[in-house]
């Protein structure tokens, strides 16, 4: 009798839930490999730094099988938080088993969204990624500060965003993957400020050259945790 | 038979010229171009329209709750706001521009002097925001509105539920804007063969037709351009207009090509409302330009026109006015319920 119900269990899965698709990605920001917590002190070139918010958008998450296109998730913008970790965690539930073997994104909202008027939930201007002076949403926010920065209150701000040509900030991210239930992906926040030269360019919050290159230090940070 | 067919084809005419376009319960001449705004993504419908309007006229939308967008856009005024060059928000602080007029907003891509706003829904982010005009923020607005009874059952009214978010708000002001809609100057039923112009008009006509058309085009009488029109830099202001937002040189000291519709009713004129007639307009165009190497192509070569000429032109302008879009009372204060 057990033998019978373990087979019809077996059976099951295999007719229903096996068939769907479910893949978890978790946004990390990171500090030394470790999940940064907002206004914490972190070891930093002799000094220290603090971080207290980090918000950005990532679009058109899909999944790729040696280059073709063979899922994406419905849902376009996601609005990442590190105050909210639910926000962090976005899942994918296909109706149909997949194999892949990258994952690819983007960082910030595309400019035909931009150009689109009002829209709701994460792309809801109240959320304050959205600037009011000048159209445009903010791709991503990092703000914190150290002595390091010679700004008022040692803080530092970077507002990253853009969408028209010549500065167009949204970035496209590729990551290979190994098929997996669970995909981890860090930002390495230490990584970017070593390249954001915080003594010099320290309030950056508006679209235009500086934009531009801080918005392709962002995507190269992005990479698969362990 | 020959003027039976006369007769006919004369019906045609004006009935063609006379023809009304209907989009989702908003109508319009028949010659106006396409509209900008896509109604498809924000379908007009009354209870939107409604609360809306009722924002509009709401100082709930600023700081200290003294100023409605209707503060620098009166009805009265075509939207605009009048006796200031430079129109003032909360506290009396005095801004670096002059309010435009609104109407006809389907049509226009971008707003503000500058164009830093590029779509309609999102144009009153930029004043609900600026700390010299209503210095509030849109969370805090939503947070407002969700706590009043009042709008709770207007939120409910126009969308099925009471609570307020960002979209809601713009896009209730986008409907409620989106119904300032201005035909029925007395060019309008000239075009639409109702009246005539007077001679003067016609002759005012023909110098417009010749050297404003290009920029001030019919039947919007704007092109929605952007252009240098030789006022030289306010050196109190330094506001170099779309240079700011574009970041391109050549884009320095380009202001929005306003609509001439409704010009009795808005003045001051220009972005920093430096003058306060328009017989000044037209003397800045004939004589006022200093440089011609700098301003847009368009106005490179002098226009010269006799005092008369200027007069008739004059004439022609005043054809533009709409004073049943004025003292429509579907556009006015709401009243208080």
């Amino acid at each position: 009798m057990k033998k019978i119900i373990i087979i019809l269990l077996i059976c099951f899965d295999q007719t229903g839930y096996a068939q769907k698709e479910a893949v978890s990605i978790r946004f990390r920001p990171v500090f030394d490999s470790l999940p940064i917590e907002t206004d914490k002190k972190y070891p930093y070139k002799n000094d220290s730094i603090e971080i207290s918010v980090i918000r950005f958008y990532v679009s058109n998450i899909s999944f790729y099988q040696n280059n073709q296109l063979v899922a994406e998730l419905e849902k376009k913008n996601h609005l990442v938080d590190i105050e909210n970790p639910a926000s962090q965690l976005i899942q994918h539930i296909g109706e149909k088993k997949i194999q892949y073997n990258s994952i690819h994104f983007s960082i910030g909202v595309d400019s035909l969204t931009n150009v689109s008027g009002a829209m709701g939930g994460d792309l809801d201007p109240v959320n304050g990624m959205y600037w009011t002076w000048q159209s445009g949403y903010i791709n991503f926010k990092l703000e914190g500060k150290t002595k390091l920065c010679p700004a008022r209150k040692n803080q530092f701000t970077y507002h990253i965003g853009g969408y028209e040509y010549p500065y167009n900030t949204l970035q496209q991210v590729e990551l290979p993957v190994v098929h997996n239930n669970d995909i981890m992906i860090d930002i390495d926040i230490r990584q970017l400020l070593n390249q954001l030269q915080l003594n010099e360019v320290y309030e950056v919050m508006s679209p235009g050259e500086k934009a531009m290159v801080i918005a392709k230090n962002i995507s190269s940070v992005f990479s698969l945790g362990k | 038979m020959k003027t039976k067919v006369t007769i006919l084809s004369l019906t045609v005419l004006v009935a063609m010229l006379s023809f009304t376009v209907e989009h989702y319960g908003l109508s319009w001449p028949g010659y106006f171009p396409k509209p900008a705004y896509d109604f498809s993504k924000n379908p007009p419908d009354s209870a939107k329209i409604q609360l809306g309007r009722n924002l509009f006229y709401s100082p709930v939308l600023s700081l200290n709750s003294t100023i409605s967008c209707a503060s620098c856009h009166s009805p009265y005024n075509a939207f605009a706001h009048t006796d200031h060059s430079l129109s003032h928000g909360i506290h009396d602080q005095v801004g670096n521009r002059n309010a435009p007029a609104l109407f006809n907003l389907a049509w226009q891509k971008k707003f503000m002097w500058d164009g830093a706003v590029n779509h309609l829904d999102m144009q009153p982010l930029a004043a609900l925001s600026h700390p010299k005009e209503m210095g509030e923020s849109l969370p805090s607005v939503v947070k407002k509105l969700n706590q009043s009874a009042f709008y709770r059952s207007l939120f409910y009214q126009a969308f099925g539920d009471s609570v307020a978010t960002g979209e809601k708000v713009l896009k209730a002001l986008a409907q409620f804007q989106l119904t300032l809609i201005s035909a029925n100057a007395k060019y309008d039923q000239v075009r639409q063969g109702k009246t005539a112009f007077t001679e003067q008009e016609e002759r005012g006509y023909a110098i417009f037709s010749k050297y404003c058309n290009s920029c001030h085009k019919e039947p919007m009488f704007t092109d929605y351009s952007f252009a240098n029109n030789g006022l030289p830099a306010d050196s109190t202001l330094k506001d170099y207009g779309r240079w700011i937002i574009t970041q391109q040189r050549e884009d320095s000291l380009h202001f929005k090509v306003p609509s001439l519709r409704n010009l009795s009713y808005t003045f001051p004129y220009m972005h920093d409302g430096r003058f306060k007639k328009l017989q000044q307009v037209i003397d800045h165009y004939t004589e006022g330009i200093q440089d011609y190497k700098v301003v847009s192509k368009k106005l490179r070569k002098p226009i010269l026109l006799s005092e008369e000429e200027k007069i008739d032109l004059l004439s022609f302008l005043l054809t533009l006015n709409d004073k049943e879009f004025i003292y429509n009372p579907k556009f006015n204060y709401p009243g208080k319920k």
